[in-house]
């Protein structure tokens, strides 16, 4: 739950990137740093294992400005895609109030992302938080950028019906590495969390 | 909340978007993110070692730091200081678990100087040489640390050493044993050595620095 400092007019959000491993989550944050990093006081932080896995999560803090007379701190985080870290997971997902679903194009990728999906709605029930509830959320099909090199890549039908048919969703084709899509999945992301945070608390 | 309300408050939050990200599609106007050698691959590897100190972790710190030397060659503080970085990374890749408990606290130390040398330009050059020298006198320091609990190991293991080493001599045989004893001396005068052609390396550089 975001972090609500009336005295200060200060409101703090968190927003995780989610997916299956080796997605793009922490691309994505890697393009936004750098896109910003000229704008910002604070440092995007990784903790990686060799091969440049997430291990424990990328962490990337920053002010967006007034909004109706409040300071918007927003906290970006990823979290290991690796089916084996779930404990991290679910830890990072702590008080989460927004969600990016980073879903990975490639066919071979396809149950993968139906797992981490279905990953994603056990670990938010776990904080009492209904998915399917009107929890803000964006999917991002990344990857496409791979259909030049000859990949075989899931159409964004079948996507659509595997990931986001119950959801309805807004969603982004997307190349992270390539920075195609990446700033407006995440101002979605960050628009829908504070209109749902302010619904919340009405 | 009512429609007008709601989309009030969506227009605001776009208005602040734009004005953060940029209005404009992005994709063509950011810098992509730095693949290359960079103080950020830097920072990495010593978080890495932070969380969990492999030969791996090592392997990469002393790799970032080698690709960093030439881009820093002009830069004489920062250029001394991921030297230092650098001797730091392979004593402890050298010894390990039996590392000096401060060595990685210089490593962080090193790392959070190299950091403020690279990113704040407007820094003085007097502040520049003060926190090179610095560094430089904590690592001296560690140095000579290293240095007595090494003699004091030595002379702690003269005393058990005539009996050990007959233990160790009977059951691995004479020759054996005393080429053992052989490396382990090399061993121990090579890392000295380095230790040594670092410390005078960077002494040489700071009276550079102070003459300069």
């Amino acid at each position: 739950m975001a972090v609500i400092n009336i005295r200060k007019s200060e409101v703090q959000i968190k927003i995780v990137y989610v997916g299956p491993g080796r997605g793009g989550k922490t691309s994505n944050l890697d393009f936004i740093f750098a896109s910003i990093r000229h704008r910002i006081q604070s440092d995007m932080v990784s903790i990686k294992t060799h091969g440049d896995r997430t291990l424990f999560f990328d962490f990337l803090p920053f002010e967006l400005g007034q909004i109706q007379g409040y300071k918007i701190k927003t906290q970006l985080y990823t979290v290991p895609g690796q089916v084996k870290y779930n404990a991290t997971r679910k830890l990072v997902l702590k008080g989460v109030d927004g969600i990016v679903f980073v879903a990975d194009s490639m066919q071979v990728m396809r149950e993968k992302n139906i797992m981490a999906m279905e990953n994603l709605k056990e670990n938010l029930a776990f904080y009492g938080i209904d998915l399917y509830n009107k929890f803000p959320i964006v999917l991002q099909y990344n990857k496409r950028d791979l259909a030049d090199e000859g990949i075989a890549l899931l159409d964004i039908d079948t996507m659509e019906k595997d990931l986001n048919s119950v959801l309805k969703a807004p969603y982004f084709e997307a190349s992270a590495v390539k920075g195609h899509n990446v700033i407006p999945t995440v101002k979605k992301a960050i628009s829908l969390t504070i209109v749902s945070l302010q619904e919340h608390l009405k | 909340m009512e429609n007008s309300q709601k989309s009030k408050l969506v227009n605001d939050i776009e208005n602040s978007l734009d004005d953060f990200f940029g209005e404009k599609d992005q994709t063509t106007q950011a810098t992509p993110p730095h693949t290359g050698s960079s103080l950020e691959g830097l920072k990495s590897a010593v978080l890495s070692i932070d969380w969990e100190i492999t030969d791996q972790c090592l392997s990469d710190l002393i790799g970032e730091t080698d690709a960093l030397l030439p881009t820093f060659q002009k830069e004489p503080e920062t250029h001394a200081l991921l030297r230092m970085l650098r001797a730091l990374s392979r004593y402890i890749q050298q010894r390990k678990a039996q590392a000096h408990q401060d060595a990685i606290k210089r490593v962080m130390s090193v790392f959070a100087s190299i950091e403020s040398l690279v990113n704040d330009k407007q820094m003085h050059q007097t502040d520049r040489k003060r926190l090179v020298a610095r560094e430089i006198s904590a690592f001296k320091k560690l140095k000579e640390q290293i240095e007595s609990q090494r003699k004091t190991a030595v002379s702690i293991g003269a005393s058990s050493a005539t009996e050990g080493a007959a233990d160790a001599a009977a059951t691995m045989g004479n020759g054996a044993f005393q080429a053992a004893m052989g490396e382990l001396e090399t061993r121990f005068n090579t890392q000295i050595q380095d230790l040594k052609g670092q410390i005078e390396s960077l002494r040489k550089e700071l009276d550079l620095l102070r003459k300069g």
